[in-house]
């Protein structure tokens, strides 16, 4: 009888420990995840934009508008039914928890006046996001970014910056990353000094 | 006539018990290490970025071969780049070697540009 009791303690004190060391690993693991989750929403955004603003291309009517919040251009975009025209639109939309990035994909088969954006949440929570575009300076000829970028007069930024803060969460402080995508076929003009 | 042994012995039971400490302790284990392999991730998906933009930075054209290096601001203060160049025989091409690195772990492109006359 006081085998069996001893034994029965012995099992019941491994297991209890086992159980908790599982449960540990597994709170462990939700608090890591959690606090990793915004940086792979953020690595989402980066491919989405990089690959916008990649295939950035003139198009008649479509000029690239830049803008610290807001980023329009035309892209080819590979569908099933083969490669279609896109007015595609990053802006950053107030939410009561900071700001929010959405796409808004336009057909360019679409009038205008009916058209139906394709709308998509890519980033969120933001604290920030801007958007920044690359010209030279003409006298060091180092790359300067400005806030604007006016694509009737410069056509396709060949390097827009995009600088976002992602809010603090968990034990994470906020953190701000500048992530740089480059056009090869865009221009990079020389700034105008007033 | 010998009687009829009823249950588990001490010893079969501690042994039972033994397997299904070691089978949690590994469980465990797995545990700590797929999280820490998350932790890398991320890491390694920051690298990735900063890796991604110091290369869009490249220029076209590079006209000398000097060896560059610099750090990033902060709170990425901890993290380096640096960029060397090997130029192609018999072309005029250079091949760029971009790295990032931080403590040890380092990412790394390799692109091709024209050298500039």
């Amino acid at each position: 009888m006081v085998e069996l009791m001893l034994a029965i303690s012995l099992f019941a004190f491994l297991i209890g420990s086992v159980a908790g060391l599982i449960r540990w690993s597994l709170q462990l693991q939700t608090r890591w995840g959690a606090e990793q989750a915004p940086h792979q929403r953020l690595d989402r955004a980066f491919s989405d934009l990089a690959r916008d603003v990649e295939s950035a291309q003139p198009l008649f009517n479509v000029p690239v508008t830049g803008q610290a919040g807001r980023l329009e251009l035309a892209a080819v975009e590979r569908t099933g039914a083969g490669a279609q025209w896109r007015r595609v639109v990053y802006r950053l939309d107030a939410v009561e928890s900071g700001a929010t990035l959405v796409r808004e994909a336009f057909q360019w088969s679409d009038p205008a006046e009916e058209a139906q954006p394709l709308t998509r949440t890519v980033l969120t929570p933001l604290d920030s996001l801007a958007f920044a575009f690359g010209m030279r300076n003409p006298d060091t000829q180092a790359i300067e970014w400005v806030p604007q970028w006016d694509g009737e007069q410069h056509g396709v930024p060949q390097l827009v910056q995009a600088t976002c803060t992602l809010p603090a969460h968990g034990s994470q402080p906020p953190i701000t990353i500048t992530r740089v995508m480059r056009n090869p076929a865009g221009s990079l003009p020389v700034r105008e000094t007033p | 006539m010998l009687k009829r042994r009823q249950g588990f012995s001490l010893i079969e039971l501690l042994i039972a018990a033994t397997i299904v400490a070691a089978e949690g302790a590994l469980l465990a284990g797995g545990l700590l290490a797929a999280n820490r392999s998350m932790d890398r991730r991320t890491e390694q998906a920051l690298l990735t970025h900063l890796l991604a933009s110091q290369s869009a930075l490249l220029d076209s054209d590079l006209s000398d071969q000097t060896p560059r290096q610099g750090t990033f601001a902060a709170p990425l203060d901890e993290m380096a780049w640096s960029l060397e160049w090997v130029p192609m025989p018999n072309t005029s091409l250079v091949r760029a070697t971009l790295t990032v690195e931080r403590e040890g772990r380092s990412v790394n492109a390799v692109t091709y540009r024209r050298l500039a006359q």
